[in-house]
């Protein structure tokens, strides 16, 4: 039994290995996967994503949402995570992200009218990615 | 020096000054194309991932797959035509071939009855369009040598919406399909409504029975379904790319061939101009010679 974990997004493959046990957010909670697990797909929420590595080590990244998607053959689990864009957590600018955390968080406040319902939801969820990548790097 | 041999190696310094823009300009395509090859195989992994998934949905859901993106619409009104050109020319016939093929798709629309809207990616694009006074329902430009992802999302979601408002029933893309270094083709695909056997597959991948979905297989598909046309997008714009810098090298690698032709042919002009004068000058002063020699015998 063994699993393998590959972590994609539309531009490259951010990290892929053996692991232990992957942990990621999904939209109705946290899951965690382990060798063997049961096939899976769960959509993923905003948030961190922790790889136990076989060599004992913890690889840390963040997710902006995407789904997980998990399947088995002949004994060997595969997880593959899809997300529109990751970062491993020593790759996080966090200047970058506290400048732009700064930023969003102006536009919401001044927002009034001139944004409309749907460009507040994705300023909020620009947010969002913004604060989880201060928090885990910060 | 005679005014002939002047204008020539004035010509001459000319070409060379060409040639050296039009290597440079090679060099700089062909550079390129490397790093546009990887990006193209760097957005595989995704997309063959995306599918997987998907088609797991799909198998689970057995026959009853329904989702808006998956539907035919009958009688369908307007379709849409997305069109990726490049931003600069100089890329020989690169554009040509690919706005060839977007007329011939809304030929194709207008004959089956249905009203061609245009959606046009780059500049080239853009303005054949206003030059010809066609209607062109959004226009995206900037980024056609190094489309990043963010605007494949951004060109994705309006096709989207446009297609959820039925402000068009069909979505086809006029692309340049990078086979290789010496093989592009203009191509036209039609990437909405998504035909389901797209994402059904054809493996015998048998489907397990305790496979969880969280949330429901239906909101998974609400939210893989956008993703994998996205990912489309995104791939006729890397091909795109990929094609543009390809067609460049190789017009700038004719036109660098060219301007050496010329200046050999050139050259040789000038040689003869050269020794045309020298022989002048011979006659000149040999005559001079015979004339001085003959008024001092008398």
């Amino acid at each position: 039994m063994s699993l393998e974990v590959h972590l994609v997004t539309p531009e490259r493959e951010v990290w892929s290995g053996p692991a232990r046990m992957l942990v990621a957010r999904g939209v109705e909670g946290e899951v965690g996967i382990l060798a063997g697990h049961a096939p899976l797909l769960v959509r993923l929420a905003i948030g961190p994503l922790r790889i136990l590595t076989d060599d004992e080590g913890e690889r840390v990244a963040v997710v902006d949402g995407g789904f997980l998607h998990v399947t088995s053959e002949a004994g060997a689990t595969r997880a593959d995570v899809l997300a529109s864009q990751a970062e491993l957590l020593e790759e996080i600018d966090v200047e970058l992200a506290r400048a732009r955390a700064a930023e969003l968080e102006q536009q919401i406040q001044n927002h009034d009218t001139h944004l409309a319902e749907a460009e507040l939801a994705r300023v909020r969820a620009e947010l969002r990615k913004a604060q989880v990548r201060i928090g885990l790097a910060g | 020096m005679g005014a002939k041999l002047r204008v020539v190696r004035r010509r001459i310094r000319s070409v060379q000054s060409t040639k050296k823009i039009t290597r440079a300009m090679e060099l700089i395509a062909s550079s390129r194309i490397v790093k546009a090859q990887q990006r193209v195989e760097g957005s595989r992994p995704y997309a063959v991932q995306l599918t997987r998934a998907m088609e797991d949905v799909a198998r689970y859901a057995g026959g009853s797959l329904r989702h808006p993106l998956l539907e035919e619409r009958s009688p369908a009104r307007r379709g849409g035509v997305l069109v990726i050109t490049s931003d600069r020319g100089l890329a020989g016939s690169y554009n040509a071939n690919v706005l060839k093929i977007a007329e011939d798709l809304r030929e194709g629309l207008a004959r089956r009855g249905l009203e061609p809207v245009v959606y046009v990616i780059g500049k080239k694009g853009a303005g054949y369009f206003r030059f010809r006074r066609v209607p062109v329902a959004a226009a995206w430009q900037g980024f056609s040598e190094v489309p990043p992802y963010e605007k494949a999302e951004e060109v994705g979601e309006r096709l989207i919406a446009d297609f959820a408002e039925q402000a068009i029933d069909e979505l086809h893309c006029a692309y340049t399909d990078f086979r290789s270094a010496f093989t592009l083709r203009a191509t036209a695909k039609r990437f909405l409504p998504i035909a389901p056997e797209e994402v059904t597959g054809t493996g015998p991948r048998p489907i397990h029975a305790e496979y969880l979905f969280e949330p429901s297989p239906a909101e998974i598909l609400d939210h893989l379904l956008p993703r994998y046309l996205i990912t489309k997008v995104y791939a006729a714009l890397l091909e795109s790319a990929a094609s543009e810098n390809a067609a460049r090298r190789r017009a700038m690698k004719a036109a660098t061939d060219n301007a050496e032709e010329l200046i050999k042919v050139l050259t040789r002009q000038a040689n003869r101009a050269r020794q045309d004068e020298i022989t002048t000058e011979i006659m000149e002063i040999v005559g001079g010679a015979e004339a001085l020699a003959a008024a001092s015998e008398e």
